[in-house]
């Protein structure tokens, strides 16, 4: 776990005291908000675009601070949980997501078959390969995004993921492995795991 | 370079928003907490004020919640609620306390913040108690001959009432007699709008006897809308044993020591710092 390392900080100061304060004086909430927003809000930038993120960060704190009682206070760490709240608000805004990596996906996609993306891959842009990843991202099935970009952006070890969307640590693998996969093909990467796979079993 | 790393850079591409602009999502969030916020505690003198924190605010709501507690609804205690089996035992063995009618029960709460609620109650609800919460001192009114002074705020006069005591060595010690026991109006109002839960608060932050804070406990772990989480923190950050009741539109949550399974405080006040009994108001253990 990242944040591992802060379990060892003063119980006085981690995030669960901190919340677990809260219940008996509400404005202590705030603490958290001040802690871990810039966070949250550029996850939902990522995923949303600013102008919908700035409207589900207040909608994702009051979220959390509603259900702050549920908070399971041997985490001293709250950013898996503020995630996975976040990830739940996102949830209503698939359309939206979806379109908007749509919408700057730059390169023209239709064409984006296997023979053709091996050449727009040879010759590519950062921009067009942006535009490439942000189509591949918008083909993928949502709990497998979920999975792939809270690894991928926001650097959530998988028992965090776990934690945060509420799922076993076997399926943030699966899900991860599988959206991993789709990607390549969309890139036309090669499949590390094809060698790998080989090399086991050889 | 692989899919992850340029999944990275495309991440990277956002950058963290400016402080400025979490501003409007912070004071919707301090808006959203004040409108949660439990009200101010008022001084009554017909309560038993070291709840008012959580509780006062919701009187009226939680009418219209009252915790169905049908014999059919005594479900078998859910696993977590074992452990309030286990506090059942352990209370059992512990001193008995036995107050007399004239003496006080003192107790301090305080929240993390700082504010506190200090009080002197009546052993027998009969004497005058004594409550100081975060400075503003005032007379718990005791009920005598079935009347009770009103402060000068409140208009003055007398009001019918009963004693609220803090002793209790008369509560059933068994736990079902429990239930009931909670489910019947002690305070006057009617059995119709009765809380149980705030009945059971008023009795687990009572003193009695361990046969019968056993039997509380016990009857506890009955409560379908009730939960208990273990490992958890009381508002002084100390190791606790949170009870809460999950159901219904009361906001009612209390904390017992881990190893003792004593009464370590509540939401809303704060938590249990100091207690004991004492000859008059005013005094400290």
């Amino acid at each position: 776990m990242s944040p591992a390392g802060q379990r060892g900080s003063s119980p006085g100061e981690d995030d669960a005291a901190v919340i677990g304060r809260s219940l008996a004086d509400p404005d202590t909430f705030a603490v958290i908000f001040d802690r871990h927003s810039p966070a949250i809000a550029r996850y939902l930038a990522r995923r949303l675009g600013r102008q919908i993120a700035d409207d589900l960060l207040a909608e994702t704190f009051l979220a959390a601070f509603r259900t702050r009682k549920q908070y399971d206070l041997t985490r001293p760490h709250a950013l898996p949980w503020l995630y996975g709240i976040a990830t739940n608000m996102l949830a209503r805004h698939r359309r939206e997501e979806a379109r908007e990596l749509r919408l700057l996906a730059a390169v023209p996609v239709e064409d984006a078959e296997e023979g053709h993306a091996e050449r727009v891959a040879a010759q590519v842009t950062a921009e067009a390969m942006n535009g490439l990843l942000r189509q591949a991202l918008a083909g993928l099935a949502d709990g497998d995004r979920d999975v792939l970009l809270l690894v991928a952006w926001e650097g959530l070890a998988y028992d965090e993921v776990a934690a945060a969307l509420e799922i076993p640590v076997g399926t943030v693998r699966s899900r991860l492995h599988r959206a991993r996969k789709k990607v390549r093909v969309v890139l036309d990467l090669p499949d590390p795991a094809t060698h790998e796979e080989i090399t086991h079993h050889g | 370079m692989d899919e992850m790393q340029l999944l990275r850079e495309l991440g990277n591409e956002t950058p963290a928003p400016p402080t400025e602009d979490l501003a409007a999502a912070r004071a919707s969030l301090l808006a959203g907490i004040a409108g949660e916020r439990p009200a101010p505690p008022k001084p009554r003198p017909l309560r038993r004020l070291a709840w008012a924190g959580g509780v006062a605010v919701g009187l009226a709501a939680a009418a219209a919640a009252v915790v169905a507690l049908s014999p059919a609804a005594r479900i078998a205690p859910e696993p977590p609620k074992h452990v309030l089996l286990v506090a059942a035992e352990v209370v059992r063995e512990q001193p008995e306390l036995r107050p007399r009618a004239d003496q006080f029960v003192y107790s301090r709460h305080q929240r993390a913040d700082g504010w506190y609620y200090e009080q002197w109650s009546s052993v027998d609800g009969v004497h005058d108690g004594r409550f100081d919460m975060n400075g503003q001192v005032g007379t718990a009114a005791g009920c005598r001959d079935g009347k009770r002074a009103l402060p000068a705020d409140e208009g003055g006069g007398t009001r019918d009432c009963l004693p609220f005591r803090t002793y209790y060595p008369d509560l059933p010690t068994n736990p079902d007699a429990v239930l009931t026991y909670l489910r019947e109006d002690h305070r006057g109002e009617g059995n119709g709008g009765h809380e149980m839960n705030i009945e059971a608060m008023n009795l687990i932050e009572s003193v009695l006897t361990p046969a019968a804070r056993s039997a509380l406990y016990e009857a506890l772990s009955k409560i379908p809308e009730l939960s208990v989480r273990t490992g958890t923190r009381d508002p002084a950050g100390r190791p606790a044993v949170t009870v809460s009741w999950s159901a219904g539109g009361m906001p009612l949550e209390f904390y017992l020591d881990p190893a003792t399974y004593e009464y370590r405080g509540r939401d809303g006040s704060g938590a249990l710092v100091a207690h004991g009994i004492v000859d008059k108001v005013g005094q400290k253990p």
